[in-house]
Order: C-alpha cells, then sequence, then structure tokens
C-alpha cells in the first residue's frame, strides 16, 4: 500500500483552516481583552495621577513662590540650641525670660541680615514681646517649627499657650528667594503637610540625588526620569502596611530649580493589585485560547479528515479494481454525506455503463461468433470443392454481408446515443415520412395479410429532428411487425396531436393484431442483441429496436409498448416550437412533395 | 465509360478496376488527392471514383476544387464515413451520388452507371416509352400493346424511374433512395414486393417481360433480344 492511507493532521488543509480560524478568534479576544486592561489602567491612574500632578505643580509654584527661614539656610543660628539656654532654668517662664534676651540681644547686635533679623523678631513676637515688624512676611508655622526646635519638650506646652495668642492672626510671610528651593520645598512640605497625610508620598531629593526628606522606603531613585509619567513603587511603611503586603503609590517627579527633585506620590496599592490581576487574567487567558484553538482545530478537522482518509482509501480500492466499493455514509445528511452520496451513485452510474458496455461487447462477441463460424465453414467447404458452388459463394457474402450490417446497426446506435448527429437537425413533418413509409411498405402488409387502417392528422405538425433516423425508426417498427406478426389481420397506425400542458406532442401508435410481447421481454427487447427466445431461429440481429430505443431518447421521445390484443406501440415525440408559422408549414409542403420528383 | 478511381486504399481500387474493365469500362487510378485533382481536371472522364479520406487532398476538398473549376463530371463518393451528415455535406458539395463503405460492387457498378449516363431533363419530355410499354407522364397511365394498364401513384413513381434508367441496372437501395429518399436498409423485402407488385401489371402474361431481375444487384427494365 504505497498509497498514502492516512492523511497528516499538519499537512490537511482542513486543520490548518480550523486552527487559523480559531487562532483569529482567540487573537480577537486577546485584543479586546488587552484593550479592556489598557482602558482601565488608563482610567484608573489618569485621575491621580492627575491629582497628584496637581499637588507637586501647586508645590513647586508655592516653593518657588515662598521664602522660608530655616537655620539651616542661616548658619548662624546653628548656634541656637537648647542647651544654651537650658543650664538651671528649670521652669518655663525662666528659660522663655532668657531665651527672649538672647534673641533681644542679638538683635542689638550689628551685621544681622534683615532675614536673621526678620527671624530673631519672629521668636520674639511669637513669645509675645511687643515686636514692630511686617509680620506678613514670617510664616506662622516656620516659627512654631523653631521654637519647637530650640526650646526643651517640657516647655512646649506653656510656649503653645503663649504663641497661640500671637500667631492668632499671622499672616504668611512673602518674598521669593531661590537660593535653595529643594530645602526649602523639604521646610514647606514639612510644614504643609507635617508628613501626616498617609495616602500622600513626597521625598525630596537634592542636587546630588540623596534623598533630604522623605516618608518613603524603598524607592530606588536611579531609575527615576523627570519625565516619567509615573512609577509603581512599594512602600513598606509598617504604620500604614497593616496586611503585611507591600504597598504602592503612583509617583510624578517633578523636577526642583536648583536640580534636585520633588517626587509627589498618592497611594494606588487597589488600582496596582487590580491591573496587576487584569494582567495576569489576560497573559493565563491568552495561554490557554491557544491551547484551546489548538485543540478545537484537532477535533474539529480530526472528523473531516476521518471522513476524507476513508473517500481516498474507497477510491483507492476502486483504483486497484474492486468497483464494487461504496464510500460509507452515516445519513447525517451532511457535507461529507451529500458527497458519499455523489460518489456512490457515479460510481452505480459507472458501474452500469461498465456493466452495460461489457455486457454488449460480449454479446458483439457472442452474436458475431456463430456468423464468423459459418463463414469459416462455407469458406472451408469452397476450398475442398473441386468446383465452387455459385449457392455457396452467395452463402457466403450473405453472411459477410450480415456482419457487416450488425456493425452498422451498432455503429449507428451508438452514434445516437452520443447525439453526434444532432447537426442533421431539422424541421420536418413527420407526416409525410410516414406517409413515404406506408407508401412503400403497404403492399408487403397486404402481401402478409395485414390489413391497414391509417388515421393520419390532416395536420401538419412539425417536429425537431432527424429525418433519416426516423424514417428508420419506422421502418424498424414496420419491418418487426411484418417479421413477427404476419397474418393476423389488422394494423392500425395513428398520428395525433396530444397537448399537454405548455408543450405538443405527437403521439404515434402502432397497433397490430399480432402475438404480442412476453411481459417480462417488454422492457428487455430494446436491450442490444435481446431476441425474444421465440424468434431466436429467424433472421435478424436484435438491433432494431435500440436503435428505436436510442433514436427516441435523442429525441425526448417516450416509447412504450403493451400487449393489447396484438402489440401496442405508442410513441410521444415533442412537437417543434412555433409549428404553425406559415414559412415552417410551406417548408413542410416541400418536404412532401421532394420525394416526387426524383 | 471513362471512369477515374481516386482511392489511397491500393488493394480495393485494384479490384474496382478489374471488376469494372471486366463491364467493359476504361478505367483509371490514382492513390493520392493532388495528383488526383490534377488528372480530374486535364483529362476528360465520363464518371469519377472519389473516396473521401486521402493523402495529400481530403476528397470533399478536392469536390469543391473541381467544381470550383466548373468542372462537372459526375463524382461518385465513396466513404467509411456512411452518416447521413456525410452524405449530406458530400452531396452538398457537389457529389452526385454516395456509397458508404463497405459496398457490393453490384451496388457500386449500378450507382456509376447510373450517374455515368447522361439523361434528359425529366420535365422536357411527356411521355416515356420502352419498347412496346409506354409511359404517359401527364395523365400517368401506361399502356402495353394498346391495352391500357392502371398503376397506383408508387406504381407509377417506381415505372417512370425504372423506365428512365432504361438498361441499366439499378439496386434496392437506389430504387429506395431515389424513389422515395429513404436513406436506409428495410430488414423485409419491401421493394421485392413493389417490383413483383409493378411485374404483375406490366408483364402480366406476356411471353417478352420488360423486368428482369438481376442475381445478387438489382432490377433493369429492358427489351429482352
Amino acid at each position: 500500500m504505497s498509497f498514502a492511507r492516512k492523511i497528516k493532521l499538519l499537512k490537511s488543509s482542513s486543520f490548518r483552516l480550523a486552527i487559523i480560524t480559531f487562532s483569529c478568534v482567540c487573537l480577537s479576544s486577546s485584543i479586546s481583552l488587552l484593550t479592556t486592561y489598557l482602558l482601565t489602567k488608563k482610567s484608573l491612574v489618569e485621575p491621580t495621577l492627575a491629582q497628584v500632578e496637581e499637588i507637586a505643580n501647586e508645590s513647586i509654584a508655592e516653593i518657588g513662590d515662598l521664602e522660608f527661614f530655616h537655620p539651616d539656610i542661616y548658619p548662624r543660628f546653628r548656634d541656637v540650641e537648647p542647651r544654651n539656654f537650658i543650664y538651671n532654668d528649670t521652669s518655663p517662664s525662666k528659660f522663655t525670660k532668657t531665651y527672649i534676651q538672647f534673641f533681644t540681644n542679638l538683635l542689638t547686635q550689628s551685621g544681622l541680615s534683615q532675614q536673621e533679623k526678620l527671624a530673631a523678631q519672629g521668636r520674639l513676637f511669637a513669645l509675645g514681646e511687643d515686636i514692630n515688624l511686617p509680620l506678613e512676611n514670617i510664616p506662622s508655622i516656620l516659627i512654631r517649627h523653631l521654637l519647637n526646635n530650640e526650646i526643651p519638650e517640657d516647655f512646649h506646652d506653656y510656649i503653645e499657650n503663649i504663641t497661640d495668642e500671637r500667631f492668632s492672626d499671622w499672616p504668611e510671610y512673602q518674598e521669593s528667594i531661590h537660593k535653595s528651593p529643594s530645602l526649602l520645598a523639604k521646610h514647606y512640605l514639612e510644614a504643609e503637610y507635617f508628613l501626616d497625610d498617609e495616602s500622600l508620598c513626597v521625598e525630596v531629593l537634592d542636587t546630588k540625588g540623596n534623598a533630604i526628606f522623605s516618608n518613603i522606603e524603598g524607592l530606588t531613585p536611579g531609575n527615576l526620569k523627570y519625565k516619567a509619567f509615573y512609577t509603581i513603587v512599594s512602600n513598606s511603611d509598617p504604620v500604614i502596611d497593616h496586611k503585611n503586603g507591600q504597598r504602592a503609590c503612583l509617583i510624578k517627579a517633578s523636577p526642583l530649580p536648583d536640580g534636585g527633585i520633588l517626587l509627589v506620590g498618592k497611594e494606588f496599592t487597589r488600582e496596582y493589585q487590580l491591573l496587576d490581576t487584569l494582567n495576569y487574567i489576560i497573559f493565563y487567558g491568552f495561554l490557554f485560547s491557544v491551547i484551546i484553538s489548538l485543540l478545537c482545530g484537532y477535533l474539529v478537522s480530526r472528523q473531516a479528515i476521518k471522513r476524507i482518509s476513508e473517500i481516498n482509501q474507497v477510491c483507492h480500492q476502486i483504483m486497484s479494481g474492486d468497483l464494487g466499493k461504496r464510500v460509507p455514509f452515516k445519513n447525517t445528511d451532511g457535507d461529507y454525506d451529500q458527497l458519499a452520496l455523489h460518489i456512490n451513485s457515479m460510481l452505480d452510474k459507472i458501474q452500469q455503463l461498465m456493466t452495460g458496455v461489457k455486457q454488449v461487447s460480449d454479446n458483439i462477441a457472442h452474436d458475431l461468433k456463430s456468423p464468423l463460424t459459418r463463414l469459416r465453414g462455407q469458406l472451408e467447404l469452397l476450398l475442398h470443392m473441386e468446383k465452387p458452388e455459385r449457392g455457396t459463394i452467395e452463402a457466403v457474402i450473405d453472411e459477410n454481408d450480415r456482419i457487416i450490417e450488425c456493425f452498422n446497426a451498432l455503429l449507428r446506435i451508438s452514434q445516437i446515443e452520443q447525439g453526434a448527429r444532432r447537426a442533421a437537425f431539422r424541421r420536418f413533418s413527420l407526416h409525410s415520412v410516414l406517409e413515404t413509409l406506408i407508401e412503400v411498405y403497404e403492399p408487403t402488409f397486404q402481401d402478409q395479410g395485414i390489413q391497414l387502417s391509417v388515421t393520419l392528422l390532416d395536420d401538419h405538425h412539425l417536429i425537431y429532428g432527424d429525418k433519416e433516423q426516423w424514417s428508420q425508426t419506422i421502418a424498424n417498427l414496420f419491418d418487426n411487425i411484418v417479421k413477427y406478426a404476419p397474418g393476423s389481420g389488422n394494423l392500425n397506425i395513428k398520428l395525433s396531436v396530444n397537448s399537454q400542458k405548455e408543450s405538443n406532442y405527437l403521439h404515434l401508435q402502432l397497433h397490430d393484431s399480432g402475438p404480442g410481447i412476453p411481459e417480462d421481454d417488454l422492457q428487455k427487447v430494446f436491450e442490444r442483441f435481446y431476441r425474444i427466445e421465440s424468434h431466436r431461429h429467424t433472421k435478424g440481429n436484435g438491433l432494431g429496436l435500440s436503435l428505436v430505443m436510442a433514436v427516441c431518447n435523442l429525441h425526448k421521445a417516450k416509447i412504450r409498448l403493451t400487449n393489447a390484443s396484438g402489440l401496442l406501440v405508442q410513441i410521444d415525440i415533442p412537437t417543434a416550437i412555433n409549428s404553425h408559422e406559415p414559412a415552417t408549414l410551406s417548408f413542410s409542403k416541400m418536404e412532401t412533395v421532394e420525394p416526387e420528383l426524383p | 465509360m471513362r471512369i477515374f478511381i481516386i482511392e489511397d486504399d491500393v488493394k480495393l481500387s485494384h479490384y474496382l478496376l478489374k471488376g469494372l474493365s471486366q463491364e467493359g469500362h476504361s478505367v483509371e487510378l490514382c492513390h493520392d488527392g493532388k495528383t488526383g485533382l490534377i488528372q480530374a481536371s486535364t483529362e476528360p472522364f465520363d464518371a469519377i471514383i472519389l473516396d473521401r479520406m486521402l493523402p495529400g487532398m481530403d476528397g470533399l476538398n478536392l469536390l469543391k476544387s473541381l467544381r470550383g473549376m466548373e468542372i462537372d463530371t459526375p463524382v461518385l463518393m465513396l466513404s467509411n464515413l456512411g452518416e447521413v451528415d456525410h452524405r449530406i455535406e458530400g452531396l452538398r458539395n457537389g457529389c452526385d451520388d454516395y456509397l458508404a463503405k463497405p459496398f457490393s460492387f453490384a451496388e457500386l457498378l449500378a450507382r456509376i452507371e447510373a450517374i455515368g449516363k447522361r439523361r434528359p431533363h425529366p420535365n422536357a419530355q411527356e411521355s416515356l416509352a420502352v419498347s412496346d410499354l409506354e409511359l404517359n407522364l401527364l395523365t400517368r397511365q401506361a399502356q402495353r400493346r394498346g391495352r391500357y394498364i392502371e398503376l397506383l401513384t408508387r406504381e407509377f413513381k417506381l415505372l417512370e424511374y425504372l423506365m428512365r434508367h432504361e438498361g441499366q441496372v439499378v439496386t434496392k437501395t437506389m430504387l429506395l433512395e431515389q424513389v422515395w429518399d429513404l436513406h436506409f436498409d428495410p430488414k423485409t423485402n419491401v421493394v421485392e414486393v413493389h417490383i413483383s407488385r409493378l411485374r404483375k401489371k406490366i408483364d402480366q402474361s406476356l411471353d417478352s417481360p420488360l423486368i428482369h431481375t438481376i442475381r445478387g444487384a438489382g432490377y433493369v427494365l429492358r427489351k429482352k433480344d
């Protein structure tokens, strides 16, 4: 079995098709999932980011606008440490007094800058001293910060009481200096947010990239870019992480004028987790759908491959000579069943034709064998004769003629069956053909004791076809009557018009009163070489009715044989269209007249 | 008659040559189309037997060229293609008769003699006469030795044809073709029946019959010498 019985799965077009289809479905669903993911991400990130950005921008603007006092900016104040005042002052009032004195003395010193002066004055003002200064320029919160740093904690409550009064209507200090915005930002943020807001993450990096202020842990600033839209960072602040998980925040990095970086972010943990889950789902969904598509492709195409393999196998068996094989089918009325059904009916037809051809060739061989044997015998006889008899030579010629005639008849039938002779199709009057034939056959019928009664239509209906074929056909039928129904009495020949629905038929009826045909043989008589048992001894080749049948088939005419006290032959021949046109009528007349002028 | 045979089957043409020569005709042979055409157009022949399938030039084209040169020598075409289409095609292109192979020599002889012998135009005559038989073409009545013979239409047509071909052998198929325009071989003896009926009427109880049967060939109407 060199023939490929199994189709390779990967080479099967249906498998490929199925895989491609399913892959397309997968791809489209993946694309839609991805789009959903991106849209969700966008809708989650954008508002938060906008908020963060707003805060960052506000902060940057305010950092640029504001001026803070701070010991770090004014190094001379570094010396002002709580320890300078504590010594032995154990009461807040006493300490405060010393503190006030220190700054009052400081103010009397020359060489203080305006800023330094303001800072000192601010402290004094906060502690209730009557000082005339542009209060609107000193941020109250900064002053509080300074005091909290410089005064021991024990005295904070005491100081608070004093400062609360003083600060109740302290306007904000405003003047722009841009010496160190990063530092300012730190203080600003310290002051502004007090690092209390848990949902806000802040970090300030100085120009060297060191964090000078931060409430974020674990942030790695190395991968941060100024242009970064947002960054997810982990935050393991134990205060806010009660679930021992990592926290995420969305951070916006903004450059500060001196080269430092301000990072402002908002907590983003829940959204981050959601996006993360979505990401996970999409990845595994895609993987899953790829597997599913492969599996479905296999399952879908497996059936097709199986059926095609079956068909191929049957075809192979048929090719190797077993024409009896048929494609199995499962009665599901599916497309493969249709295919199987068609192949089977094709094979049936082929087998039928093959059988027909075989039978015909068998018949030819058989039917020619006897005349050829006879011919050979007669020739041998002639060979041994001293003086050839004329009768024997004539018999030889007769036998030879019969064989030739048989071949001619066969050839003619097969030509008619192939429809090869449609070129000779014309319109003609069957009526006139019949008249001529009756004229030719009438004396013979009379000699055989058959009385004709002829009823022909006066109307010359035309039929479209081969006139000579029809002459031959009717002559064959007449010959049969002469041969097989001699002395029987009557022959009714009737030609009439039958109108059925839209089309007209010429109805030819030949009714003899002979012995008829045995019922069993009624259909078989049309087969080639078929001869009724009782006629086998008579002259004839069994091809006459085969030709009649072939002509009828070619002209779409229907022939029926019935036994009705004799044989009744009925032929329905479709009439030509427009048979009543004057032109064609005159044509038919011409045809009728023609034979009279040879 | 001077007969020209253009046939590529050498055996068949020699057989025809022999047969026709025995019948007293002078015969010339040619085995291919081109030389056949040249010879046929330059030499006077009474009839040409032309095969349809020829090397060099197709028989049908040869015929067309011949008729194109206004040479109307009667042509009998032979062919393996014995089908009606081809016969009609041949007749349309100017051949005078058509015979399908295989044929009997008698048939060929009868046909070649029929086309080779020129006959007067049918309408120019009012009556035909052979020996003591007379046929009036207008009244369609026959008369023999003063005795009127009533003829049926079919008998008249048959007799007219036989009388026009007086002395020539006409075969059964020729009769069917020429009288009734039927182109097939009947399996029954229809022609014999017609002839015997006609014979009864014409030669009835007379010692000098006019219609004679030629064994293996056909019939001839002539005065017996």
